[in-house]
Parts: C-alpha cells; structure tokens; sequence
C-alpha cells in the first residue's frame, strides 16, 4: 500500500461507523495531524480497532496536567505525546555555550506532564524527541560538550532515565526515524513554515508503524516462543544428505551467516524468549550436527523440540502443550517458503515470518517486522527462560512419583504480601498476560492496579514463590474490593475482583493458597463470580471446587485449607528474598 | 489518475463535482489541514515538489493545474 493508500484508506473507516476498543489522544507542540492516518491503519492490521483525536496544538502540557484537559476529560485509553526540542527551546539560544541544565528542564517539564496523564489511568506514550538540525557550528558542533547534538542528548537520556521501567508509561523515540530514513528524508521544512508540520508522510508512517508495534506488545503481550526449522535455517545444508561434517557452519562464508543468526536467537533468548526446534530429521541427526563445536546455539538452551517426520503445525501445537502456553505466543521461522505457507494455512495465529533467501539478512528481517519485539524485562523475566527448562526437570520427578509425594517433595515456598509500589508493573502484566488461570477476563492498566494500592477499600496482594528447582519470581496476585455496594438495605460485600496465576505456576496448589489467603484477608465471607472467558477452564474448575459452581453468578467462596505442603513465607521477609534467582541455563 | 478523481479521493466527493473553481470557498472540507492533505497527495501522485508560494497558490483547483502543468504535468 502506499502512503496515499494508507490515508484514503484511514478516511473511508472513519466515514463507516466502526466499534473501538483503544481511544487515543495525540499531544504535540507541532501540527501532528499527519500522523492519525498512518497509526490508525497500523492498529488496525495489529488487530485492534482505535479511535485517534489530536488534542489542541502546542499545549501538551495544559492537557496533561489540567483536569478537563484531553489526558483527563475524555478518558482515554493512551495518550501520545510527541515533542520537538526546537519548539520547546523556542524561546532559548540554540546550545552553544550555556550549561546545560535549563535545556534539559525543558523536556522535563513535558515529561512531568507526561507522568500525571497516567494518574487518570490511561497509558502514556512519550516519544523522545530527536536532536535539531540547526548547528550553529555545523560539521564543528560534533566536537561542541555545550553544542546542540550534546545537549540534546543530555535531555533525552534525562527524559529516558525518568520514564524508564514507571508503570504506564511507554518510550518511543524520533530519533530512530532519523537513523531509519535520514534525516532530508524525515524533515520538512517547506510543510513547516506553511503548516508547522514538521515532518514528510513516510517520517509520520514510519513513527506510526512504531507506536503501533509498541502498543501492541504493551496490549497483546509479547511473543513467547521461536520455533525454528534446522536444516538451512540453523546451518546451511541438510544434515540427514550432507553429513554432520559437512554441513555449513563455516567461517568465511554461509556458515557464518548461520552462526549469526543463532548469536542473534541468543540474544533473543536472554531477552525473555523461548527457542524450540521444529525440524523433519533423524532425531540422531539433529543432535550430532549440535554437538558441532562451531554451534553457538546449544541443546541446552532450547525449551522444547520436535523433531520427526510430523507436520510441523502439529509439532508447534504439541511443544505449545509441553509449556503450557498457546499457540498464539509462538513466531515461526522457516527458510522453506513450503513449510512456512503450511504452518500458516494451519495456524493463522502464528505469525510466519518471510524471509529473505541470503540467512545473512534473516536478522534484519526479523527485527525489521516487529514479531519479536519486546518490552524491557522486569526482574521476573530475567528468570522466565531458566524456569521454563526447569520445568522439565519438574515433569521427569513429577512422572516418578504421586502427586501428593511430588508436591510434598518441592519444597515449595509461597510468599503472599500485600502489593507495594514496585510490584505495580509485573501485575499489570500478570493481569493483562493471564488468560487461563484468571478469574475474569478484567484488565488493568499499570496506572489502575497503582491506583488502588492507596485505597482502603482494597486489599491488593502479591504472591512470589519458590520451590527446590528455583525461584519463579512474582507469579501471581490477587485484589479484593472489601465493601462492594451490595443490594439496599445490606451491608457491602467482599468480593474477590482480580485473581491471577501465572501458567507456569499452576498444578502445585499455588492457588489453593492464594484463595485461603484472600478469605481470610476478606474478613467477612467473600464472594466470587467466576466469569467464562476463552481460555479459563483452569480458574472456573479451581473456583467451581469452593462453591463458585455458576459461571458468572456471584457466589460464597467456601474457604480451602492452606495446603500443606506449602510453607507461607511472611510478608515482611526483606525484600531481597523476593528477586529471583537466576539458574545457570545450561545447567 | 486524474486531478479530479484524485480531489474527489481527498476530500472525500464525488470526482464529477469537482471543477477548476472549487476552492476553500466552495468546498467547506478544504481546511488548511485538508489544503496540506491535497498537496501531499498531489506531490506523491504526480512526484513533484510545490515551494512553499505554490502551496499558498494552489487555493483553487484551477490555479493547482496550472502550477502542476509548469511543472509539466499534464492535468
């Protein structure tokens, strides 16, 4: 499509009456008009369904900041905000020989701004500004600690480290459209004097493409899993006709090519990302080519693997069991046009990437379409790799013995406290990840779950937890609205509004200790309604054992025991208890 | 494509309606955004480039052919 197709097509959904589920508000010291068409269309192929307003021009922070402002009036969902340092030192020299600090307060101030719009609950992209062009002395500003490109720098990395890791506050950059495009490419200036429209159309799709593909990993959550082919794809060649000495992992060449590609899935991994094979092979084959020393990619680093003569859709579905995940976390890569095309026919959830016939720009064409982006890890992250391999360790001595041997055997150790400030954005990701063991499909935004720390009327939990084979870190949290106005003439209810477990903390009666704490916190009897959403057959079973048998109904939770194989580590355990420990991966 | 399928494309009207006198005055969609719309339209259809005085020009669509024919554009 081209840019003029984007935008036609833009006006004409916005002429048919369309149902929204994502509102979003654009601030902007400049007439950012020009964007609304490209992050528009963007949303709409990831999937969601937005409406785009532009807030008055030039006034981010009024809006930010006044209650009956764009950020707070309309209740919207995200608000955009795009400055550039040229109209926020408008009334300032261009940096020369000043010090720095009242420039970079100039950002900051929008960033302040920024940072309150999340009071009201919506979630606030900043976008850092890029560095001017105006040098006053030109190609001798490079070499300026005061000059402009210094400076600059000095305000972003300022707005950077203040914006980094709050909850509901995502970071793009415009300086990334200056590396992508070049800067002739990305400035207008003949728009700009007419319009104050700073920048060309393909600076403004590629900034919307971007928003786009942050929005919907903060939304959709990020991919889980690479499956990836062997033969062609890992090395060149096909190791059942070549030979495992013969297939190409050699320098100076294709090999090479290959073995970067591996270096980048390393890269990924230690990111957060699962990496399975999926290769139709001798299982013998496949294993002797990793045991090649030039492999950058070992067995051990792999979460699951298939390797037969099965279709590989299937093999994706079944490691999708193993994990406990579904298909729809999962990204394929696959040198052969024919096997990706299958897969995709029979898993349209699965985004198959095409890629480039030379493996040395499969890296780029990866990065490039956005399937594996990530936000930053938190803590929790950091350990999810470990704990996914620990999990088969888990299943072998789980196989071996009975349930109630096994759990008994784990040593599990579970602490439930109450939620602080620095737990906000691991829940909000529990909440919005957690499609199984939830109890309503409710999702809250970092800026809501933070929002109800400071209020009484409800009792917020989180729960860690460990066991012998490591630590899973933050993997669940429970919220109970203690005073729910009831019927009249009755006194309030308790009632368990959030319930969360992550996938890959269920089946060791983590649960059963949640809920026997959430009562007991609740005071009175609590109540539930278990709600039927797609994927949460584990939660309503769970509920549907203490008295939550009605989907949907508001029911007495009948309190379970605390299990007894798990010990209960107090709330006031240091804090240094709780961060995760990382377990050697090739351990 | 035509000057006036492209005018009826932007400004959302039936191509037939459009004429070289259709101008801000006749046309209550033709905003100053909406001017700046046409313009990125024109520019990208036909790969030219207005100055920033042929933008303020172009306030009709008779004067917009007649800049795109200097630029030699048959319209």
């Amino acid at each position: 499509m081209t840019l003029l197709e984007r935008r036609l097509a833009w006006q004409r959904s916005r002429e048919a009456a369309r149902p929204t589920d994502l509102r979003i508000v654009l601030l902007s010291s400049f007439t950012v008009d020009p964007l609304v068409p490209y992050l528009g269309t963007a949303l709409v192929d990831a999937g969601l369904r937005p409406d785009i307003e532009v807030g008055p021009y030039g006034q981010v922070a009024q809006q930010c900041l006044d209650p009956g402002g764009a950020a707070a009036s309309g209740r919207p969902d995200v608000v955009v905000v795009w400055t550039r340092l040229e109209d926020l030192w408008s009334a300032r020299p261009s940096p020369l020989d000043e010090p720095p600090d009242e420039y970079v307060s100039d950002l900051l101030v929008m960033v302040e701004a920024a940072v309150r719009a999340t009071e009201c609950g919506a979630t606030v992209v900043f976008v850092l500004p890029a560095v001017p062009e105006l040098r006053p002395l030109g190609v001798g500003d490079a070499g300026n600690g005061r000059g402009v490109y210094a400076v600059a720098t000095a305000a972003r990395e300022a707005a950077r480290a203040r914006l980094a890791g709050m909850p509901g506050i995502l970071v793009a950059d415009a300086e990334e459209l200056v590396r992508e495009l070049g800067s002739s490419n990305v400035l207008d200036w003949r728009r700009a004097a007419v319009a104050r429209i700073p920048f060309r159309e393909p600076a403004f799709a590629a900034m919307g493409d971007r928003l786009a593909r942050l929005l919907r990993v903060a939304r959709r959550g990020a991919a889980k899993v690479v499956a990836v082919d062997a033969d062609n794809t890992l090395w060149g060649g096909v190791v059942g006709e070549d030979g495992v000495d013969q297939i190409d992992l050699f320098d100076n060449g294709p090999g090479e090519a290959h073995r970067e590609f591996q270096r980048y899935l390393l890269e990924l991994r230690r990111a957060g990302l699962l990496v399975a094979v999926v290769s139709k092979n001798h299982p013998g084959d496949v294993w002797e080519a990793f045991e090649r020393p030039e492999m950058v990619l070992r067995r051990s680093h792999l979460a699951g693997d298939r390797i037969g003569w099965g279709e590989k859709a299937a093999s994706i579905e079944e490691i999708a069991d193993d994990l406990n995940l579904g298909v729809a976390s999962f990204v394929f890569v696959d040198d052969s046009p024919v096997e990706r095309e299958k897969v995709a026919a029979a898993l349209p959830v699965v985004p198959v990437l095409p890629m480039p016939e030379d493996a040395s720009e499969w890296f780029d064409a990866i990065a490039r379409s956005g399937a594996l982006d990530r936000l930053p890890p938190t803590e929790d992250d950091r350990s999810r790799a470990a704990s996914y391999q620990d999990e088969a360790a888990r299943r072998a001595v789980r196989e071996a013995m009975s349930i109630t041997d096994f759990l008994a055997s784990l040593q599990l150790q579970v602490a439930i406290r109450p939620m602080e400030a620095s737990d906000v954005t691991r829940v909000a990701q529990l909440i919005a990840k957690t499609n199984q063991f939830t109890l309503n499909a409710r999702r809250r935004t970092p800026a809501e779950v933070a929002s109800l720390l400071d209020d009484e009327r409800y009792v917020t939990c989180a729960v860690s937890a460990s066991d012998r084979f490591g630590d899973y870190g933050t993997i669940g949290a429970f919220i109970v609205d203690t005073e729910l106005p009831a019927s009249e003439g009755t006194s309030n209810l308790a009632v368990l509004d959030t319930f969360v477990l992550s996938c890959r903390a269920m089946g060791r009666e983590i649960e059963t200790a949640m809920l026997s704490h959430a009562c007991a916190t609740a005071g009175a009897t609590m109540w539930a309604a278990v709600a039927d959403a797609p994927r949460n057959h584990p939660a309503r079973a769970f509920f549907a054992r203490y008295g939550c048998v009605e989907v949907g109904q508001l029911s007495s939770v009948d309190r379970p025991a605390w299990p007894s194989h798990v010990a209960s580590v107090g709330a006031d355990a240091p804090s240094g208890d709780r961060s995760p420990r990382v377990l050697n991966p090739a351990g | 494509m035509s000057l006036e399928q492209l005018v009826g494309d932007v400004f959302a009207i039936e191509p037939s309606t459009v004429t070289d006198t259709t101008s801000p005055s006749t046309l209550d969609r033709w905003d100053s955004l909406n001017h700046l719309a046409l313009i990125a339209a024109v520019e990208e259809t036909y790969e030219v480039f207005l100055s920033t005085s042929e933008m303020r020009e172009a306030s009709s669509i008779g004067n917009l052919r007649r800049i795109l024919v200097t630029k030699g554009v048959p319209v």
